[in-house]
């Protein structure tokens, strides 16, 4: 307490001198006036009473002059405060002059430490922490149903949608948009191009709140019309920006733009145009035909939690309507946000740990580097004491060199991060969610110069309250303080602490890098090179009867191409969704065994290039009106028949051939075949069970409205040309019909890209926080070495050799590092469990990693101590025993 | 207070008075009263604690400057100075007075309305 009032005095000091004064001016008055009347004759009373009575009035003139002086003096203290900070700051500049190899390095830790730590915040903040760019953001959620099995399934029908729009109270709006872009023909300037449309229903707009930059959104009555929306971008560069309405050619037609959306607001991200449609209420069946996402606004006062149940309820209800409907077992709205950010809630949350231990290894190196200096000074400042300097002006001249280096660094730091930000921006484009909304603004500018500062005042406290302490002894018996024989034990500790942090971040760089190694290893269990897909939604496109016809066709334009190998559909493709569903295993009793659920063509194995095991795959001995056969992955055989052949062993998909809770609607399946396990999921996922169907051999014809077609080009068909050759294939066979086609390698490179980029950024951040560590074990040895100099060159007269030098300062190096390596080693330790949801095939406590992260730190420290080592050995004897 | 017979002073003249004081050398406050009282032998009714606050008002104003400094009877006292400003305004303040007395002067001396 005593100290926090002191250090107010510093800035605005005292009112009571005023008063005093103005009371020993009046009274000197009087009692002059008193001394002269006495000597006129009067008694000591009589002049005494005498004088006060020609005064006047004393408490009013009291009263008055204080008044005048307060003014008075406050602003002559103000003017002299100003002018005591401009001479703080004149000196503190001198001071950073007359040493610039200690500032340079300290604006060069400041800059780096506050730089880097900006951009990861400003990423993090960003991505992760910031509503979405709609008004209202919060009460945005994204609209999800339940299957069976309690999973929360995305992808919505439009009948249940309808529902909703009928009975939901929660939900103040909500809007369908299409589960994949549609790719448009426009003829631009150059040429044409395909621009990425999206269906919307009409009030999609008005649900997240988008208002347009010009003309309108849609309107019901749109539903249909040939009208579209487009993005700013789109609306600039290719229409001129011209008035609306507008007429265009989009996709083969005559339409009429009619509406703007601003930058920034497009959703889903990357959308050019958007069409309005209003889906119409089909027969049951259709409940199951996922064709759309669902965006939703809360109503005011309402949350998640009430919609869910509210949802839920109207989707329940539904089903006992439309008990075929597989999809409805529930509603599980969540944050529209959670829905963006999806996975890479983790990976920030990471980010941001590294973030805040890079910052505390910068202000640790500053306060290192800082106290290392202040020990010279211990005599200087002991000195200037002594000839009657205020103690609170040395360490307000601290603190201001200390906090003007940091808002100089804090500058440079800033500067740095712009450009990093700016950088990372665009090197996460397409790999980040929001990536495109990165950028810095004003709030996160104040926030680096508040750092700045906080850390110019934490690393000049330091010192300030170190030296204030110095007292005269020290500077009588000649000592050096702190920094006795070279032994700088706060520095050492301070050096430590860096080591301990540096250690963390390179541990869990080291273990994210094997991950990843590791992951990229991994067996998939089907072909990545040579293989496309295709997807393609035809529930509401097609009448159902045409469906199998439409699979069929494609198939028949893309086999007999020269560039392709093989061809073959299934509803779930490894890397894409999963349908997983309740079986009933005969002779089993459990109850909730489950499975994934596919349902495939005859060529599909071959396509994918999936191993057959056991049995024989689904063949064209397998058609409707046949026995009912199964083919089953490995993981499914070992879980429900092990050591067995599952070979003639029956089951029953019930979830998705009958209605769930009641198996005995569902066929029972033969196993005929087993095959290889797949990475459904991707390289980080684990296999699953799994049963494969036939097409021919569905009973309900929606299992196929939503198919990936798989085609494998032959050996030395380049990736480009098997995707040209598909597409052109899809679009002789309908071309407005919406298919995304991708390679394998890019869908499981967009799987993995996150990671990558992850990956990239954390190991950038342990290796600038080994550098820092480093420059804070140099600076702290060479500072060591200079104040042993003298020591240094005693010995060397004494006849000690070079390598005895050198061992001595490497020796204490190795002392300050191996604490600092033990202490993060622990922390590693500790620590790294947080990471374990990131991990693939490496334990958190993985060896490998820890003991590689320890080599690359005590390499980079031995680099470090080297010079000053180096340096030590060429103390001058001669120069030693003169002084 | 002063005499009851004194002049009581009008106003902006002790200012002047103050300063013309000073002019030959600091003083502290209850030299400057004791001085012009006897200057003036008791005719100029100087109000103690209005001096005090002509001479902190005079400070203020950047006319004065002052210190605490040690008295003839080895006392503590605030001392007071003409700054640069002070001997400027002094000057000119004085000139003013001057002209504004002469023309008063003249106009009371005059016999009748047409001389």
């Amino acid at each position: 307490m005593a100290g926090y009032r002191r250090l107010l005095r510093l800035f605005i000091g005292t009112g009571g001198d005023v008063e005093r004064e103005v009371d020993e001016e009046i009274r000197a008055h009087l009692e002059m006036r008193a001394a002269d009347l006495e000597q006129a004759g009067l008694s000591p009373a009589a002049a005494r009473s005498e004088a006060e009575r020609r005064f006047g009035d004393v408490e009013g003139a009291r009263r008055r002059l204080r008044a005048t002086s307060y003014a008075r003096v406050g602003r002559q203290r103000r003017r002299e405060w100003l002018a005591s900070v401009g001479s703080d700051i004149g000196l503190a500049v001198r001071r950073a002059r007359s040493a610039p190899g200690h500032t340079a390095i300290s604006l060069t830790t400041f800059a780096l430490a506050i730089g880097l730590t900006t951009a990861g915040f400003t990423v993090v903040d960003r991505v992760l922490i910031r509503p979405l760019p709609f008004p209202d953001a919060d009460q945005l959620v994204a609209l999800q149903t339940a299957d069976s099995v309690g999973t929360a399934i995305p992808y919505l029908s439009g009948n249940v949608w309808l529902d909703w729009v009928e009975g939901a109270r929660t939900l103040e709006g909500s809007a369908l948009y299409g589960l994949l872009p549609e790719r448009w023909g426009y003829a631009g300037e150059a040429a044409a191009f395909n621009v990425e449309g999206r269906l919307v229903t009409p009030t999609f707009f008005e649900v997240l709140g988008v208002r347009m930059l010009s003309g309108r959104g849609f309107r019901e009555e749109d539903a249909g019309e040939p009208v579209v929306v487009v993005s700013e971008g789109f609306w600039r560069s290719e229409l001129g920006a011209a008035a609306l309405p507008l007429g265009i050619d989009l996709a083969g037609r005559g339409r009429e733009v009619i509406g703007v959306v601003p930058v920034g607001l497009e959703f889903p991200v990357g959308t050019e145009a958007y069409r309005p449609s209003l889906p119409e209420r089909g027969a049951g069946e259709s409940y199951n035909w996922l064709n759309y996402y669902g965006v939703g606004r809360l109503a005011p006062g309402e949350g998640p939690e009430r919609a869910a149940s509210e949802l839920g309820a109207i989707t329940r209800g539904a089903r006992e309507r439309n008990p075929e409907g597989q999809y409805l077992f529930g509603a599980a709205p969540i944050p529209l946000r959670d829905l963006v950010v999806g996975d890479a809630r983790d990976y920030m949350l990471l980010l941001m740990g590294a973030v805040v231990v890079l910052l505390l290894i910068g202000c640790v190196n500053l306060a290192g580097l800082s106290l290392a200096r202040a020990s010279v000074r211990g005599r200087e400042v002991a000195l200037r004491l002594s000839l009657g300097a205020v103690r609170r002006r040395l360490i307000r001249q601290f603190l201001t060199e200390h906090v003007a280096l940091g808002l100089a660094g804090g500058m440079l730091g800033i500067g740095l991060a712009v450009l990093a930000t700016n950088a990372l921006a665009r090197r996460a484009a397409g790999h980040l969610p929001r990536a495109g909304e990165i950028a810095m603004d004003v709030r996160i500018l104040a926030f680096a110069v508040g750092v700045s500062v906080l850390a110019g005042v934490l690393s000049g406290m330091v010192p300030a309250v170190w030296a204030s302490r110095a007292s005269l002894r020290e500077t009588l018996g000649g000592g050096r303080g702190a920094a006795r024989g070279g032994r700088n034990i706060p520095g050492a500790a301070l050096v430590g602490v860096e080591v301990a942090l540096a250690l963390v971040l390179l541990t869990g760089g080291s273990l994210l890098v094997r991950s990843f190694m590791a992951l990229v290893d991994r067996d998939l269990g089907f072909d990545v090179a040579g293989v496309v897909t295709a997807d393609a939604t035809l529930g509401g496109a097609y009448e159902e009867e045409r469906w199998s016809q439409f699979w069929l066709q494609v198939a028949d334009r893309l086999r007999p191409l020269p560039a392709v190998a093989a061809v073959g559909f299934t509803n779930a493709v490894p890397t894409g969704t999963s349908t997983n569903g309740f079986i009933q295993v005969e002779g089993l009793e459990e109850r909730r065994a489950g499975a994934g659920y596919r349902v495939v063509s005859d060529g599909y194995f071959d396509a994918i290039g999936i191993a057959l095991v056991a049995g024989r795959p689904l063949g064209p001995e397998d058609r409707s009106g046949t026995g009912r056969v199964v083919v089953i992955n490995r993981n499914m055989a070992e879980r429900y028949w092990p050591g067995q052949s599952p070979i003639g062993r029956r089951v029953k998909a019930y979830s998705h051939e009958g209605s769930t809770g009641v198996p005995e609607t569902a066929p029972w399946l033969t196993v005929v075949g087993v095959v290889e396990d797949v990475r459904q999921g991707g390289p980080a996922a684990d296999p699953r069970p799994e049963m494969f169907v036939s097409m021919r051999q569905v009973p309900q014809a929606w299992h196929i409205s939503r198919m990936t077609t798989v085609v494998r080009g032959r050996s030395g068909v380049p990736g480009r040309m098997l995707v040209q050759a598909t597409r052109e294939a899809f679009r002789e066979q309908d071309p407005r019909l919406a298919v995304e086609v991708r390679t394998m390698g890019e869908r499981l490179g967009e799987l993995l890209s996150q990671r990558r980029l992850i990956l990239l950024l954390l190991t950038g951040f342990a290796g600038l926080s080994l550098v820092l560590a480093a420059i804070g074990l140099y600076g702290l040895l060479s500072f060591a070495v200079a104040q042993s100099w003298k020591e240094m060159g005693i010995r060397s007269a004494l006849g000690a050799r070079q390598g005895r030098i050198l061992a001595l300062v490497l020796s204490r190096a190795l002392r300050i590092v191996a604490t600092g390596a033990a202490a993060g080693a622990l922390m590693a330790f500790w620590s790294t469990r947080v990471m374990e949801s990131q991990l693939v095939d490496v334990p958190s406590r993985d060896p490998a990693s820890f003991l590689a992260a320890l080599a690359v730190l005590l390499l980079t420290a031995a680099a470090a101590a080297l010079i000053p080592a180096w340096r030590a050995t060429r103390a001058d004897p001669i120069e030693a025993l003169r002084s | 207070m002063a005499d009851r017979d004194a002049l009581p002073l009008l106003k902006g003249t002790l200012d002047l008075l103050v300063l013309k004081t000073l002019s030959w050398g600091p003083m502290h406050g209850y030299g400057i009263a004791s001085w012009l009282e006897s200057r003036s032998e008791g005719a100029l009714g100087v109000d103690d604690s209005a001096l005090y606050q002509a001479l902190h008002r005079l400070e203020e104003r950047g006319l004065l400057a002052a210190e605490w400094g040690v008295s003839e009877n080895n006392r503590r006292a605030r001392y007071y100075r003409l700054t640069k400003r002070g001997e400027a305004g002094l000057r000119s303040e004085a000139r003013t007075w001057e002209r504004y007395a002469r023309t008063v002067h003249e106009i009371l001396v005059v016999s009748s309305r047409a001389g």
